[in-house]
């Protein structure tokens, strides 16, 4: 309460010295001496990730001495002639960006853009705070540096921003670079997608077990923020929660470190689950966007739908976790937001409305990596091993979980197998023979459906 | 597989033989003898009931010599001019409902009101399709009753569409024209507000239990419709799942009756608890609205507004019920669409923009009774009894379980006491002070908080 007496004074002062508190705090927990700044690296230059960095930036930036937040991306990709106009566009609507930009001498070259007489690449307009991904929301300027190496070698954190197809890759290339530190850096993963692993027994591979396999960095330090995710929405100062991941020693530090008024961050011990459904639910993401085109966004056909995919959700947390009732309040609401709005339920909408096709592939221009796609195939292969056979509820005899799971499997033949259009979804939702969902939930709570293996903790481990 | 492939394959004679047997099988059940009537009435003519039984007669009422559907609502209710006008837009836009109109000398009555020169009442238009609270969606035209005692003495389906705050004085009266009865008939509610009774022991009544009491019909006779409920929707065909909850005896019968091929009818066994989280997701609905309003449809604050409300709803229903996660998916289905679209959400919508006042009441034109608000006040009332209280998860004390619902007690606030304005609801979900949802549920799941009195069990 006292604390909250000090944020309502005025800005300036007050809230100065609370968030360099905060610095000095985390600054002090991983042991950086005066002069020696926290360096702060974001890896990966989508939505999410170049936010992320831009409000750390905001909240930190001005403490020079204290720490430094740069961001990553590749060199080299061209900013097409729409997009350079659209951009054109959106600085000219914005008095604050057109200034800023004009008083630092970076302008210009947005007007030969516009006229198509010069190329803009990604990184050089992410230094005046422009991603890529999502144009029509200014950041702050930002520090990009396109050398990897240069980027994260004194790294103290470091956040994954790539999406999970990257992440074994690009983690791989840091390992190199860090063969020589002496302090083991804290990574902490913004990445959704997962893959499945069949060998030498079914698993789920997530990108926090990604890094760590790649660098060695012991998993205590390395955590996940999962939480809804409209980056646009988080940076314009739209009320949003997120959840740390993770080891004791850091998610609380960290979690006190990254909020901020507009962005609460609450700590979980139990960062597999989280990272996991945070992959599952961008799979019946991209199912609800489907559902909304083609039922021209009928809330009664969504609300079928969502009574069918949490059902299957509640259902898959249960072969994943040993008490996964804990997932029902946060995971449920993140599910609500990243049906109702987010770049998978766009992609399942442009997909069914044929403005978009299979072919095109899962990294779409302005959106980034459409990460349910490959978590789709990902879930469908692990679940349709037969060493993981349950009880059929009605027919006595074992079956796949997959067979229990029909919004997953028609998702995995419209987008993975391809053998049917998008608008069999719809059958998926509307068949009469369909089981009531309470009966999968029943089902899944009254008997013993938990396999540890599939988290790669075998029977016997100690849960962290 | 093979009567699905049969059915779905036919052309109309196949549908009409499948819809006949499940009459035919109804009938069976309620002991109707050739030539005696199954009847049907839905009592109370609002979005829901209308649509309910508008979808009976469409699917059983070419059958006359075996079934009949009537509707009843009060009569003198007057159509005002602005809906008139409105509602002859609608006519003359659909072909289909004009040419019917004609075909049954029922049009010039709609152009007179147009010009003021007549004044329409709600079962008038009602006995040629038109709800006053849904004027977009003709529906089929029906038998219209103003008379309840004509409309109810010799039902053998009674379909319970009037508000809950009106179920108990409707019944009763009903409950003097069955005095005589020597059948008892089945009941079917889809009223979804609730009570709270205080004395002697705080519990909750539901519209069913206002229904036994007033009727003295037996409980297994009384059946609970539940689910999301965009009626309009329903009858424009958009699939639909829906719940009837009830004794096994009717339950499961009435589930195939009911049933069509877009709106597909669940069974289950609790009819107390989905009653009462029915009314429960309408008071969270209104602080959806409002939300919305407020953030200009902002998708992050919508979703922070969702993880605590669907966490208070889970510790409620922990108070309430032995295994709550049982409700876990429908329950979160039915809570989406309500907070997605619906009265109560529009209603939380109107008042954030200033559009309506909490002054005008719960009752409003074109939308009808808006649940949510008696059932903020019933469920607030209820879990601040001292006698129910809990052990608060930080500090080392009991309190009342209100005070660990932080949404409820704002719309309580804001809609009964009214001494707070609609936007304070964000002050809720923007408090840095309030506990982590997952607490709530981590709270409500490892404590034994089950409180049998609540919903009147042993």
């Amino acid at each position: 309460m006292g604390g909250a007496e000090a944020l309502g004074q005025p800005d300036g002062h007050a809230n100065g010295a609370v968030v360099e508190e905060k610095l000095d705090l985390l600054r002090r927990q991983l042991g950086k001496a005066d002069g020696d700044p926290l360096r702060i690296v974001g890896v990966g230059a989508g939505a999410w990730g170049s936010v992320f960095c831009a409000l750390l930036q905001d909240a930190y930036g001005h403490l020079r001495d204290k720490a430094q937040v740069r961001i990553w991306r590749r060199p080299g990709r061209a900013v097409d002639r729409a997009t350079a106009e659209h951009l054109f566009d959106v600085i000219n609507a914005r008095e604050d960006v057109l200034r800023r930009l004009i008083r630092r001498c970076a302008y210009l070259k947005y007007v030969e853009a516009r006229l198509g007489d010069r190329t803009l690449y990604a990184d050089e307009i992410l230094r005046d705070g422009f991603c890529l991904n999502m144009i029509d929301t200014p950041l702050c300027p930002l520090k990009v540096v396109t050398n990897l190496q240069e980027a994260v070698w004194d790294a103290d954190i470091v956040v994954n921003g790539l999406p999970s197809t990257d992440t074994r890759e690009v983690f791989g290339e840091i390992r190199r670079y860090w063969k020589e530190r002496i302090t083991a850096p804290i990574i902490i993963s913004l990445a959704k997608g997962i893959e499945a692993s069949l060998d030498p027994l079914p698993r789920i591979i997530t990108p926090t077990q990604m890094i760590s396999n790649a660098t060695g960095v012991p998993s205590e330090n390395i955590l996940y923020l999962g939480g809804p995710n409209i980056a646009s929405e988080i940076y314009n100062k739209e009320y949003a929660n997120a959840r740390i991941c993770g080891a004791d020693k850091w998610r609380k530090p960290l979690a006190k470190f990254l909020r901020q008024p507009h962005f609460i961050v609450w700590d979980n011990s139990d960062l597999i689950t989280h990272e996991v459904m945070g992959g599952l639910k961008n799979v019946y993401a991209i199912g609800a966007g489907m559902v909304a085109a083609l039922t021209n966004e009928s809330a009664t056909s969504k609300s079928v739908y969502f009574a069918l995919c949490t059902s299957e959700m509640i259902y898959i947390t249960h072969l994943l976790e040993e008490e996964p009732e804990k997932l029902a309040g946060p995971l449920l609401a993140d599910t609500y937001v990243t049906l109702l709005k987010g770049r998978n339920a766009w992609y399942g909408q442009k997909l069914a409305k044929g403005e978009l096709t299979l072919e095109m592939g899962d990294s779409i221009k302005g959106k980034g990596t459409i990460q349910g796609v490959s978590a789709v195939d990902a879930f469908y292969e692990l679940l349709s091993q037969d060493s993981l056979s349950v009880m059929h509820p009605e027919a006595n005899r074992s079956v796949a979980p997959v067979e229990m799971c029909p919004i997953l499997k028609a998702l995995h033949r419209i987008l993975i197998t391809r053998d049917r259009p998008a608008d069999s979804i719809l059958q998926a939702i509307r068949d009469e023979t369909m089981y009531d969902p309470r009966e999968r939930i029943e089902m899944a709570q009254g008997h013993s459906l938990y396999r540890p293996s599939l988290l790669g903790q075998p029977k016997g481990d100690v849960k962290t | 597989m093979v009567g699905s492939v049969h059915v779905n394959g036919s052309v109309h004679g196949g549908n009409g033989t499948a819809t006949e047997e499940r009459l035919d099988e109804l009938r069976r059940l309620l002991g109707k003898s050739e030539g005696d009537l199954l009847k049907i009435v839905s009592v109370g003519a609002g979005a829901w009931g209308s649509v309910f039984a508008a979808l009976l007669q469409d699917a059983y009422g070419h059958f006359r010599d075996k079934v009949q559907i009537r509707i009843w609502r009060r009569p003198g209710r007057t159509v005002d001019r602005s809906t008139a006008e409105h509602l002859f837009e609608v006519i003359n836009s659909r072909e289909d409902v004009l040419r019917r109109l004609i075909r049954r000398c029922a049009y010039l009555k709609y152009v007179e009101a147009r010009l003021g020169d007549r004044t329409l009442y709600a079962d008038e238009i009602l006995k040629d399709g038109f709800c006053l609270n849904m004027i977009e969606t003709p529906l089929c035209p029906l038998k219209v009753v103003t008379n309840l005692q004509e409309a109810v003495w010799d039902a053998d389906i009674v379909v319970n569409g009037v508000p809950s705050t009106e179920t108990r004085e409707v019944f009763d009266e009903i409950s003097e024209y069955w005095k005589e009865r020597i059948s008892v008939p089945v009941i079917i509610s889809l009223a979804k507000g609730i009570e709270a009774s205080l004395d002697p022991i705080p519990r909750i009544i539901t519209p069913t239990q206002m229904i036994s009491s007033a009727t003295g019909v037996p409980t297994e006779n009384i059946l609970y419709l539940g689910g999301p409920n965009i009626a309009s929707e329903i009858y424009n065909k958009e699939y639909a799942n829906a719940r009837i909850c009830g004794s096994n005896k009717w339950r499961k019968p009435l589930a195939k009756f009911l049933r069509q091929p877009h709106f597909i009818v669940w069974d289950n066994s609790d009819l107390v608890t989905h009653e009462v989280m029915g009314g429960l997701k309408n008071v969270y609905a209104i602080g959806a609205g409002m939300v919305a309003a407020l953030t200009n449809e902002s998708a992050t604050s919508k979703s922070v507004y969702f993880a605590h409300c669907t966490s208070e709803m889970i510790f409620i229903t922990h108070l309430l019920t032995e295994q709550p996660e049982k409700l876990a998916g429908p329950l979160l289905a039915d809570t989406y669409v309500t907070l997605l679209k619906g009265r109560n959400a529009w209603y939380g919508q109107m008042l954030a923009k200033g559009e309506l006042s909490p002054d005008m009441g719960d009752s409003i034109k074109g939308k009808g009774m808006i649940q949510g608000i008696s059932a903020v006040g019933a469920f607030f009332e209820l879990l601040s009894q001292p006698s129910l209280s809990v052990q608060h998860p930080e500090e080392n004390k009991q309190v009342a379980p209100a005070e660990l619902c932080p949404i409820l007690k704002r719309l309580y606030r804001i809609l009964i006491k009214r001494e707070l304005p609609a936007r304070d609801i964000l002050q809720a979900l923007r408090d840095e002070t309030m506990n982590d949802p997952r607490e709530r549920i981590e709270m409500a799941q490892s404590h034994a908080f089950y409180r049998p009195s609540l919903l009147g069990k042993p």
